[in-house]
């Protein structure tokens, strides 16, 4: 009943996280602190345009990291990548068209409603993971199997053979469309294993289900179900080959395959340096494909799918309808969300998502907001308005807000943990297990039950083992305080005393004074950590599985260096990303 | 081929609808009465909790009354453990009373913490292998080669981002050793990464779950029609999984040596379903004869839910979700039962009811 872009909400930051004892402090950056030998960041696309990434020399000398760096700027080993499930779907959309696309969407849901479609970065999914299981092969062979029997249902539709396809015919439709799912040529050895499958099944049966079986077989094949990052050498670390950069930068980009463009640069040699690298973000940037899946990422990030199934006890939450939808707070604060990332994140640079002074809003929002929406009547229409003046960029949009709220109360603590660790890659520390320390927080609790949000917060920032942690996350908490349970702007709690959203900002902001949750947000958009955290955290996205990076390793400042130095746009970080030596290159993962 | 045969030669006319769990039921008694049926095991689970005072024996070790919640189990009650007071023996870091609660029950394992799933971080993980995977692995006689056993769920829409509350099966037998799935995933409690054992998630459409176990299976008993149908299918269906493993050894050899593991699991997967082929086909596709007819597939549409929790109960919903449960859970039964009988499985596990939280 929600409106929504089906991606479930993974946590976007919490790769790579390490546990920091309560009592030794919070201050820890998200990530392993692993290898400290500095190599040269990047200039990337902005800087190094013309120059062969393929080749390693893509990237230059270092121009706008923060000194030090640890680690490689090359990140991951030569490595197979499993298709997510929704990668499987694009790529069988690309093979059969929407028509049998569709159905295996719902037979299989594997498409992009499926609630387990995004995921942050895309393999982490409990459904899904980095290995092909005896589960997930069953569900791929069924798949597999489904599309094979569509092939035989519809031999001349995808053929052009006619009913009874010749030889001839039906081995040349079957090498194209093999190299179509690889999204490669076929080497002489791949050819002969699928035309074997072709004349085992031919003696068999005859000709059509020999195509249906070789269909079958190659949308099972791990040719398909995964894209290799191999390079030409197992054993040396370089590049990727130029098909295997094309399979790779268009599922980052688009989560389908490469389209014909990218393929025909693959097979030109034209996707070598990063200006040509960049000519291709540039243009799959454009397409709806896209958009719609970068969009997608993001409202992952921003943690806004919580918004689907977080409970609020308040009654315009829920009173949206399958008929009026939008009649509710939950659904129209959805909306507000892939709106406002729609509009925003393809014009002006990556910080407007935290300091822009408009949105899309509908009546049902506007009332929430404490504004009204002259000439609009219908709760169906969003229009582009600007915010009052005590908002401002998605941390005070009601999606991000609720999302992160208790059900009768906003929630000081997770709002202010959300803003630790996805803006700023911050290691949020576990709730304690240790039962005297739970009975202390009790006592506490108990001991505080009639104090404001501000004394509590003052408590635990005061107050050993508490302040060890609270103190680095509370004070972002504290600046949303304005906002209740589902958003609308309060100067009172429930008990009538008046709100201070003024906060000291933690350490990391060298304890700098924010008015309220605007100024607050405001102070992040320009705080280093949040840029490097962001570059982190697409760099995981593009990876797939999940490196283990920090915002301090070379290769995410080699990235924050080219992106400071080009107009500072999202679409600009993503090239930096399809650019770089952590995307294009691999280092040698060992001999059998 | 199989190591048993019923009675009765045909004992099911379809499983389509729910009209066929009581058809299976009357053959299976039918069956039991003049044929010996082969150890098998089905898990179930009831979420959520229940009342306590009315749920647990009096009595210890093997000297207990029943109480009245376990009195319709009083047949069975010499082959009864009753376990109760997990959360007092085991552990799981920042894991609910419901979400940590299904893992401790179906694995009796300590947890190392929750999923970072976006949900409510209270989702505990498995840290063992659950008992339909230990019996499958140490039983002899509960493996049977294929698919090797069923998880079925009836909606996964309750905590639609958990899988603890959804998932009763963890962590498939590794072949030829002692070792169970495992994987390494990121950690709402306690942070950075945990080991959890890999979930077996469920199987929400009846349809698919038919297909998972019947693909292989050919109906009717051991005719020369049959038994030539049957050796065409296996055939065309081995040269598909051929061509798969020929690809596999391919890019092992072509992959570092730190992707050898997850090539092999993939290749172990398809390795084991050729295995069953060959087996079948150098039995003469129906071998001793399994008697039972292959039920029909049932209806694709019908199959469990997902999506929000809040979808549940939404006053625009159109039907009721207790009549959609019983329909796909008694279609998930029927399957169950089917395989069971016609002796593709002996293990499985399946929840009707979800966890409403």
């Amino acid at each position: 009943m929600i409106h929504r872009l089906k991606l479930p909400a993974q946590p976007v930051l919490l790769a790579g996280a390490t546990v920091v004892a309560l009592a030794f402090g919070c201050s820890k950056v998200d990530g392993p602190q692993t290898g400290t030998t500095p190599e040269p960041s990047s200039g990337g696309a902005s800087a190094n345009a013309g120059t062969s990434a393929a080749a390693g020399t893509g990237v230059g000398p270092g121009t706008g990291g923060s000194g030090a760096c640890e680690g490689s700027v090359i990140t991951d080993n030569k490595r197979v990548v499993r298709l997510s499930f929704n990668q499987i779907s694009r790529t069988i959309h690309s093979l059969f068209g929407d028509t049998f696309g569709a159905k295996a969407d719902a037979d299989f849901e594997i498409g992009p409603e499926s609630p387990t479609a995004r995921t942050f970065p895309p393999l982490s999914s409990p459904q899904e993971g980095s290995t092909i299981t005896t589960g997930i092969w069953q569900k791929v062979d069924l798949i597999a199997s489904a599309a094979g029997n569509y092939s035989l249902a519809n031999l001349d539709q995808l053929t052009g053979c006619g009913a009874t396809p010749s030889d001839a015919c039906a081995e040349a439709f079957i090498r194209s469309f093999a190299e179509k799912a690889y999204r490669r040529p076929l080497s002489a050895t791949e050819a002969s294993s699928i035309l074997q499958v072709y004349s085992e099944v031919k003696e068999i049966y005859g000709v059509p289900e020999a195509v249906q079986h070789s269909v079958y077989a190659i949308l099972q094949s791990p040719q398909l179900l995964y894209r290799t990052e191999l390079g030409d050498s197992k054993d040396q670390t370089g590049p990727l080959t130029p098909y295997e950069l094309a399979s790779s930068l268009s599922y980052f980009l688009s989560d389908g395959p490469p389209d014909t463009e990218l393929l025909s640069a693959a097979q030109q040699q034209k996707l070598q340096t990063p200006a040509e690298i960049a000519a291709h973000v540039d243009r799959i940037l454009a397409t709806k494909a896209a958009r719609q899946n970068l969009e997608g990422a993001l409202f992952s990030y921003f943690q806004v799918d919580n918004l689907a199934t977080v409970k609020i006890d308040d009654p315009t939450f829920t009173s949206g309808t399958e008929a009026k939808p939008y009649s509710g707070v939950r659904e129209s604060a959805y909306h507000e969300v892939e709106l406002f990332l729609a509009n925003s994140l393809w014009s002006g640079p990556l910080t407007d998502l935290l300091t822009a002074r408009k949105s899309w809003l509908n009546t049902t929002l506007a009332g929430v907001y404490g504004m009204t929406l002259p000439g609009v009547s219908d709760e169906s229409q969003f229009v582009e308005t600007a915010v009052p003046a005590n908002r401002g960029g998605l941390l005070t949009q009601v999606g991000f807000l609720a999302a992160n709220s208790r059900p009768d109360v906003p929630s000081v603590v997770a709002r202010g943990l959300v803003v630790n660790k996805s803006l700023l890659c911050q290691t949020n520390p576990p709730f304690p297990t240790d039962p005297a320390l739970i009975a202390k927080i009790e006592e506490a609790s108990t001991m505080l039950a009639a104090a404001s949000e501000r004394e509590r917060a003052a408590y635990r920032g005061s107050t050993a083992p508490c302040s060890g942690c609270h103190r680095t996350f509370d004070a972002y908490g504290l600046a949303l305080d304005t906002y209740d349970s589902i958003g609308r702007y309060r100067a009172m709690d429930p008990q009538g005393r008046a709100i201070d959203p003024s906060v000291t900002l933690p350490a990391l902001f060298d304890n700098e004074v924010a008015t309220d949750a605007v100024a607050m947000q405001n102070a992040i958009a320009q705080h280093p950590g949040f840029t490097a955290c962001f570059s982190k955290n697409l760099l995981n996205w593009a990876l797939a599985e999940g490196s283990q990076l920090t915002p301090t390793s070379c290769a995410t400042q080699a990235i924050v260096g080219g992106f400071k130095a080009s107009d500072q746009s999202l679409s600009s970080l993503l090239r930096e990303i399809a650019v770089s030596k952590a995307f294009t290159q691999r280092n040698a993962g060992g001999t059998q | 081929m199989k190591s048993y045969r019923f009675a009765r030669r045909s004992f099911l006319a379809g499983i389509g609808g729910a009209f066929a769990l009581e058809i299976l039921l009357r053959d299976m008694e039918a069956a039991a009465e003049g044929a010996s049926s082969p150890a098998r095991m089905l898990l179930t689970h009831f979420p959520v909790g229940t009342y306590r005072q009315s749920y647990l024996p009096k009595g210890s070790q093997t000297d207990f009354t029943l109480s009245p919640i376990l009195q319709p189990f009083e047949s069975l009650k010499s082959d009864m453990i009753v376990l109760y007071g997990f959360q007092d023996r085991l552990t799981c870091p920042g894991g609910g009373g419901h979400e940590a609660g299904t893992p401790f029950t179906t694995t009796c394992a300590n947890s190392p913490g929750t999923r970072a799933n976006g949900g409510e971080g209270d989702d505990g993980v498995a840290g063992g292998p659950s008992f339909d995977q230990v019996f499958l692995k140490h039983v002899p006689g509960l493996k049977q080669s294929g698919a090797g056993y069923i998880n079925t769920l009836a909606d996964a829409r309750v905590d639609s981002l958990e899988t603890s509350t959804q998932c009763l099966s963890y962590g498939e037998g590794i072949p030829g050793g002692t070792d169970y799935r495992t994987r390494s995933i990121k950690a709402a409690n306690p942070g950075g990464n945990i080991t959890e054992y890999t979930p077996n998630l469920p199987e929400l459409s009846p349809a698919n779950a038919y297909a998972k176990l019947f693909s292989n299976f050919i109906p009717g008993g051991s005719t020369t029609g049959n038994n030539e149908a049957a050796l065409k299918a296996l055939r065309a269906r081995k040269s598909v999984l051929d061509h798969a493993l020929r690809e596999l050894a391919a890019l092992k050899a072509l992959a570092p040596a730190s992707e050898a593991d997850k090539i092999e699991a993939h290749a172990s997967a398809v390795r084991e379903v050729e295995k069953q082929l060959v087996e079948q086909i150098d039995n003469g596709a129906m071998g001793g004869g399994t008697v039972c007819t292959k039920p029909t597939a049932p209806d694709p549409a019908l199959k469990g839910q997902t999506g929000s929790k809040f979808d549940y109960g939404a006053e625009a919903t159109a039907t009721s979700d207790e009549e959609q449960h019983e329909r796909i859970g008694k279609a998930h039964a029927a399957v169950i039962l089917a395989a069971f009988q016609c002796d593709i499985i002996r293990v499985a596990s399946s929840r009707r009811i979800f966890a409403l939280e």
